[in-house]
């Protein structure tokens, strides 16, 4: 439908159909308020699913294959059912019988295995599962279960899957989901490729002929893991044929309905809770270790509860290593003319949600500049590693680490500032961006002049400390879009006594996703934050909702509960007019009252209109559906309903004796709309600018012949105290009035990281193209 | 674990006299958390990440590398115990005014050795006591600067309770 639009060749481009609900800033919106539930949280007594006990549990563990890819030849699971203990032991031979849950699993393409059969795919898919009384004996019995292999030859990259005759990771292309999502579509599924995503916008071919200039550079980013502080924990117990699971996911539907589609029952045979979880990152999207625990409670006859061993979280998912060469065509002027991009996505060994993935990733390779013509082909590809999914920044770090780079290399080739560079091809509103959309609302100029500002970016760029020292500057500068189409739906329910209890599938991750979703729900009803209670997930009660992930809540969830919030107003205020005899539209609603519009003294109280109306309590439901979607063949379509802007500065100061980077200012910006609390939003680009410096400085998954090297926090390391900028300011940038609300939940890992790269070019006047920035590549890159 | 090498061991956990059992060697983490102390929690498991730390005889420590027998006579505190009368501690509260979590897993581990801190100096602390005191916690939320924040808010106002002195 959206197809019918499009016209490739004409510069009018796609009009956008989507519109958020804007709010204004007022008593509850635009408030540095409390986290709600702050008093549990400091004093420990959050109910993470860690902390789940029910009668009968019993502790589950996995055993994990030594190999990348080997072919099992036999399981024998007789001695470790015979150890103390030990409940039930689950191999794939439980599977695929009548009555039985189905072994493949996934969001998009069922090519998972629950637990493996025929082969294995990774060194640490799951090939056993065992439940005992104690998680000592499970562990014990693990030791127990004989498995033979048969060693494959493994892929253990990207260069190596795509090589002629590379060993196949899947024999056969996997079967799509039939309940998959919208937005997402297949090509060139063959070999080692999972799928790919193509982008064909303008004449790219006559655009370098047109150029004065043409760069192609190579930029890599490694596989890093979210690494959430608490693990993924799933506890699974069946009543009859009812299975009910408390999970640390962020996608409690998407799960049930996996669930249902493996158990062959009736989604509402599923239930499925989630308390607060201890950090997700993207890491905790979709089903992962939900299917394994349930078919192990199946089979127990007993609630099972997994609690993931740091180690092995390690091998749960992943970001994509990605690997971009970009050829882009400039006027010696410094406008860009064309851009060709090849992306390749390691997918690891099973799909998860990488088609949307690259997708996103791909067209984002674009950047937030206007290109003519564009010709971009995204892949995804299996190797025969641990899975690669959704992680914060999703995609569009690899991809500005590429383009953000490459804008300041071509700038210093050119000759011109690399701000000013920017300026001239950042996008501006109404123009078109490569999938043919039209633009609204940019701001990439501004928040790209604000952020160059704040580090007093013209002056000083390179600084000579002494001999062995010397301090960089770098910008970035971003565009992100989120899940489109999408759909929330949320409901409500005030109370005879004010309260108002609102029912929402989105799951609070430390995100602050309850109290600013309590915030947007109190406004329109006049009520303070402290007489809303936010429902934690349960698909037995609360509404559906797509996932809490690409930082949709605030704006999705928000938007859908302030309709509600709308619904329940009018109903209130229509009883409420009867009574006072006034027009429901001369009547306002503060601070639990209903008052009359100019006259403060004609008012009555919220109990009191449900006392004498007998009124028991007022629901009121509202959703956000967005539309869009992108052509297969030209990736010209609407990419996102609205998209978010970003942009970062950093100053660093190079050891040029031993290599190493010490950040020493980091400021970013986002575009925000409208905040609706403060304190809270701060928080979310303080995590993004700390992601950020981990991802440019310190992480990487090091794998050696397809085995994970560094799976423990002493090997692995991540941003601490000590490493932080002393420098370190977030900034919003706020509309006037009534505003659209844009999540800030990513917007500033991908240029912290990019802006930290160009810190680091013009410190050393060498570009890093592999990330991260350690020691050895800056002093490799110095020398070279 | 084999029953037969349960033992028992008794020490002091947040003011009260108590009996946790279990092997020589079961990490202390266990049997906290057995004893339904769940402010008590693991992320990395070996010692380096200091999401576990409680205080031993004031102390921070790492509950997860802990053997259990080392409690046996001591003085225990977690983060359950850092309320007074069902106040919360001037750290906590400043936690919360600072907005010093996201989603707070990391939280009990950083208010303990950040009271360890407050307790073993006087006066306003600056960046570098704050992070030295601090070393060796993780927050994967990127709370770092608010933490620091608080506990800087903190020590000027000086009037935080000794938790680690009330035993
Ligand atoms: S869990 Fe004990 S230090 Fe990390
Ligand atoms: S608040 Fe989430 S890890 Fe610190």
């Amino acid at each position: 439908m959206i197809q019918d639009n499009i016209d490739n060749t004409a510069g009018a481009g796609i009009p956008n159909p989507n519109r958020s609900i804007p709010v204004a800033t007022g008593p509850t919106v635009g408030q540095p308020v409390d986290m709600v539930g702050a008093r549990a949280r400091v004093s420990g007594r959050v109910d993470f699913a860690l902390n789940a006990v029910v009668p009968g549990m019993t502790h589950a563990r996995l055993l994990r294959s030594p190999m990348p890819h080997a072919r099992i030849s036999s399981i024998d699971t007789s001695a470790a059912e015979k150890m103390p203990g030990v409940v039930a032991v689950l191999t794939a031979a439980d599977f695929d019988r009548p009555g039985a849950p189905a072994r493949y699993y996934g969001a998009v393409l069922r090519d998972q295995p629950v637990l493996c059969g025929e082969k294995v795919r990774f060194a640490g898919d799951p090939v056993a599962a065992v439940a005992a009384e104690t998680e000592e004996q499970a562990a014990a019995a693990l030791l127990e279960i004989e498995v033979d292999y048969e060693p494959l030859p493994a892929v253990g990259s990207v260069a190596e899957a795509l090589a002629e005759g590379a060993p196949l990771v899947h024999e056969k292309p996997p079967l799509p989901r039939e309940a998959s999502y919208a937005d997402i579509k297949f090509h060139g599924r063959e070999g080692n490729v999972c799928t790919k995503f193509q982008l064909r916008s303008g004449d790219v071919e006559a655009g370098f002929a047109a150029a004065d200039h043409i760069f192609d550079n190579t930029y890599h980013s490694p596989a890093v893991q979210h690494l959430t502080m608490e693990p993924h924990v799933v506890l699974a117990r069946f009543e009859g044929e009812r299975l009910t699971v408390t999970s640390s996911t962020q996608a409690p539907y998407a799960v049930r309905d996996t669930l249902a589609e493996m158990f062959g029952v009736a989604s509402s045979k599923v239930r499925v809770i989630v308390p607060p979880i201890g950090g997700g990152y993207g890491g905790k999207t979709y089903a992962k270790f939900e299917p394994v625990t349930a078919a192990l409670a199946w089979k127990a006859r007993r609630p099972v509860k997994l609690v993931l061993p740091r180690d092995e979280e390690f091998l749960s998912l992943t970001k994509h290593a990605a690997t971009i060469r970009m050829r882009t065509g400039v006027s010696s002027d410094g406008k860009l003319l064309a851009r060709d991009v090849q992306v390749y996505f390691d997918a690891g060994a099973y799909t998860d949600i990488s088609p949307r993935l690259i997708k996103n990733g791909g067209y984002s390779t674009a950047g937030p500049y206007a290109i003519p013509n564009v010709r971009i082909d995204s892949y995804a590809v299996y190797t025969n590693l641990p899975p690669a999914g959704a992680y914060r920044g999703y995609g569009v770090s690899q991809a500005a680490w590429a383009y953000e780079q490459q804008m300041d290399e071509m700038a210093e080739a050119l000759g011109i500032d690399p701000v000013e560079f920017r300026r001239r091809n950042l996008l501006t509103e109404g123009e078109r961006f490569a999938t043919g959309e039209i633009m609204r609302e940019a701001h990439w100029r501004e928040l790209l002049d604000r952020t160059a500002e704040a580090i007093d970016y013209d002056t000083d760029r390179r600084v000579v400390v002494d001999e062995h020292r010397v301090r960089g500057k770098g910008v970035a500068v971003i565009l992100k879009s989120t899940i489109t189409p999408s759909t929330s739906h949320a409901a409500m329910r005030l109370d005879a006594d004010g309260s108002l209890q609102v029912l929402t599938s989105s799951v609070e991750m430390g995100q602050g996703a309850h109290t600013v979703l309590a915030q947007l729900a109190a406004q329109p009803l006049g009520l303070p934050v402290s007489a809303v209670h936010v429902t934690e997930p349960d698909t037995q009660y609360t509404p559906y909702d797509q996932t809490t992930s690409s930082s949709r809540t605030t704006r999705a969830m928000g938007g859908a509960l302030t309709s509600a919030a709308h619904v329940i107003r009018e109903k209130l205020l229509k009883l409420a007019g009867d009574l006072l005899e006034v027009s429901p539209t001369d009547l306002e609603l503060a601070d639990g009252q209903v008052v009359a519009k100019g006259s403060p003294g004609v008012r009555m109280s919220v109990p009191e209109v449900f006392r004498r109306t007998r009124t028991g309590s007022i629901s009121g439901d509202g959703e956000v559906i967005t539309s869009g979607g992108l052509d297969p063949e030209t990736g010209q379509g609407i990419a996102s309903d609205h998209w978010h802007q970003g942009a970062a500065a950093a100053e660093v100061e190079v050891d040029l004796g031993t290599g190493k980077v010490y950040v020493r200012h980091v400021h970013s910006i986002a575009h925000a709309g409208r905040v609706v609390n403060p304190k809270l939003a701060r928080l979310q680009m303080h995590g993004s600018t700390v992601f950020g410096i981990s991802h440019a400085l310190y992480e990487e998954l090091v794998y050696d012949e397809g085995i994970l090297t560094n799976p423990n926090l002493s090997d692995y390391s991540i941003t601490a105290m000590g490493d932080m900028p002393a420098q370190l300011e977030v900034e919003f940038l706020e509309d006037e009035g009534e505003a659209e609300i844009h999540g800030l939940g990513e917007t500033t890992l991908p240029p912290v990281i990019a802006a930290i790269g160009n810190a680091v070019r013009a410190a050393i006047g060498a570009p890093v193209r592999t990330l991260p920035i350690t020691p050895e590549r800056v002093l490799e890159a110095r020398n070279s | 674990m084999d029953r037969t090498d349960e033992k028992s061991f008794s020490c002091v956990v947040n003011g009260e006299y108590t009996v946790l059992t279990g092997a020589d060697t079961t990490p202390a983490i266990v049997a906290l958390r057995a004893h339904g102390l769940f402010s008590v929690r693991e992320t990395c498991g070996i010692g380096v990440c200091g999401t576990c730390t409680v205080l031993l005889d004031g102390e921070p420590v790492s509950a997860c590398i802990l053997p259990l027998y080392a409690l046996d006579g001591r003085t225990v505190q977690t983060a359950e115990g850092l309320e007074e009368g069902g106040e919360l501690s001037d750290l906590q509260q400043q936690f919360i005014a600072s907005q010093a979590f996201q989603c707070s897993f990391c939280t009990p581990g950083f208010l303990m050795s950040g009271q360890a801190l407050l307790d073993g100096t006087d006066g306003p602390l600056d960046d570098e006591a704050i992070e030295d005191g601090l070393q060796g916690h993780l927050c994967r939320c990127g709370c770092y600067a608010a933490i620091k924040e608080a506990v800087r808010e903190c020590s000027a106002a000086r009037t935080c309770s000794r938790a680690g002195a009330r035993g």
